[in-house]
């Protein structure tokens, strides 16, 4: 179990670490744009600085749930690969005595 | 029958759900003879209409996806959280001194807005009396109510303030998003499809907005009232990322000119709504497809719902 515990919560940070940098990747360059657009000021500066707050807690909320979502994703594989195939029916009777009703 | 109950029934049945909804329409009309003769007419046409029952269909589709046993033995708890949503659609008429709903008159036009308030408190009540032996179910809906009550008020505090799209999901996922996250939960019978239900919610939601933009009747319409009061819908919250948008959404007054004028703004931001609209479609779809025995059901739901901003 903790051979299993182990692989699992390797797979799962490996898992998280890829789909960050991937987001990253593909949010970074319009966030780098918007930030320049912003810091020129000018006309599309002030929505430009609106867009790049939204992207940006965007991007935030975006990993957190990539990370939550892989996290469960670990929980499960290790619930799945710990669990016995079959559970064996307990010994009759399930309960040694009456309760009294 | 009528185009709008045509078109709810052809998406019910696409989602493969019209057993378990004729099921439901039976339990409703069964309940509704039973109930108190003084509050019978406006309960029946609370729940009256043409209901999209896309809450209950969620809440079937997370049964299917994760248990053998056939959906129609969540129909009780269906039937429970219609009584919930057609609360919250009563006390939304009341606070937004709605004309209409569902195509026709909201039910404190036509009984007056005590029987309106009554009318909703009967509806809660009997929501808790037909799952009182499911302690699962009852815990849920006191969830639900909870949650409800505070992102209305959440939502009223942020009218006519210079927040964002994320804000924005915010008040969706109080919103909406509970309820459709409470249909996911009981009807999984657990968490697992917990947040499933919470990103089909918000896409509802930001669904009906966009629809609202478009003029559409789909949803329920609302879009003239929601500029007139600054609520943050999505294409408001896409439109106030401009300066000159944002100072006339921070007004206070009635001008028509100026309400035109953010309208017209708005649905120039459509398109981008839209985007958002995918990103959230796109959530919702990879959580079925990590967290649900059988995805299809739920991916079918995520289409479906996808597809009201558009018609």
């Amino acid at each position: 179990m903790v051979a299993v515990g182990s692989v699992v919560t390797s797979a799962a940070a490996f898992r998280v670490g890829v789909s960050w940098l991937e987001l990253w990747v593909q949010r970074t360059p319009p966030l780098t744009r918007l930030a320049l657009t912003a810091a020129l000021g000018g006309a599309e500066g002030g929505t430009a600085e609106a867009t790049f707050r939204d992207d940006l807690i965007a991007l935030g909320g975006e990993a957190v749930e990539r990370s939550y979502r892989e996290l469960r994703r670990g929980v499960d594989d290790f619930d799945r690969f710990t669990r016995r195939d079959e559970e064996e029916p307990g010994v009759r009777p399930h309960r040694p005595y009456r309760v009294k009703l | 029958m009528s185009g709008a109950v045509a078109a709810s029934d052809d998406v019910i049945a696409r989602l493969g759900a019209t057993a378990e909804i004729a099921l439901l329409r039976e339990r409703i009309a069964t309940w509704l003879e039973g109930v108190d003769d003084e509050l019978r007419e406006p309960l029946a046409w609370a729940l009256g209409g043409t209901p999209k029952h896309f809450r209950p269909v969620t809440l079937f589709a997370c049964h299917r996806a994760v248990h053998s046993t056939p959906a129609s033995a969540a129909v009780e708890l269906a039937f429970v959280v219609e009584l919930m949503h057609n609360m919250s659609l009563v006390v939304d008429d009341v606070l937004d001194e709605s004309d209409e709903r569902r195509g026709i008159a909201t039910v404190e036009r036509k009984f007056g807005r005590l029987t309106a308030l009554m009318a909703s408190g009967y509806l809660v009540a009997d929501a808790f009396a037909a799952v009182a032996e499911d302690a699962f179910a009852v815990r849920h809906l006191a969830e639900l109510l909870r949650r409800l009550g505070a992102a209305e008020c959440l939502q009223w505090r942020l009218r006519r303030q210079p927040l964002g799209v994320e804000d924005w999901r915010r008040i969706a996922g109080e919103d909406t998003g509970s309820m459709f996250e409470i249909c996911a939960v009981l009807g999984a019978r657990s968490e697992r499809l917990r947040r499933y239900g919470h990103l089909v919610g918000v896409l509802y939601h930001g669904c009906d907005d966009v629809g609202d933009q478009r003029g559409l009747e789909a949803l329920g319409g609302g879009g003239d009232e929601d500029i007139r009061d600054g609520i943050l819908t999505l294409p408001a919250a896409l439109a106030i990322r401009d300066p000159r948008v944002r100072e006339r959404f921070l007004a206070d007054d009635d001008d028509a000119e100026r309400l035109a004028e953010l309208g017209e703004a708005f649905r120039a931001r459509l398109d981008d709504a839209e985007r958002v609209l995918d990103g959230v479609a796109d959530s919702a779809r990879a959580e079925a497809a990590q967290f649900a025995a059988d995805p299809e059901p739920l991916l079918a739901l995520v289409d479906q719902v996808r597809q009201l901003s558009r018609r």
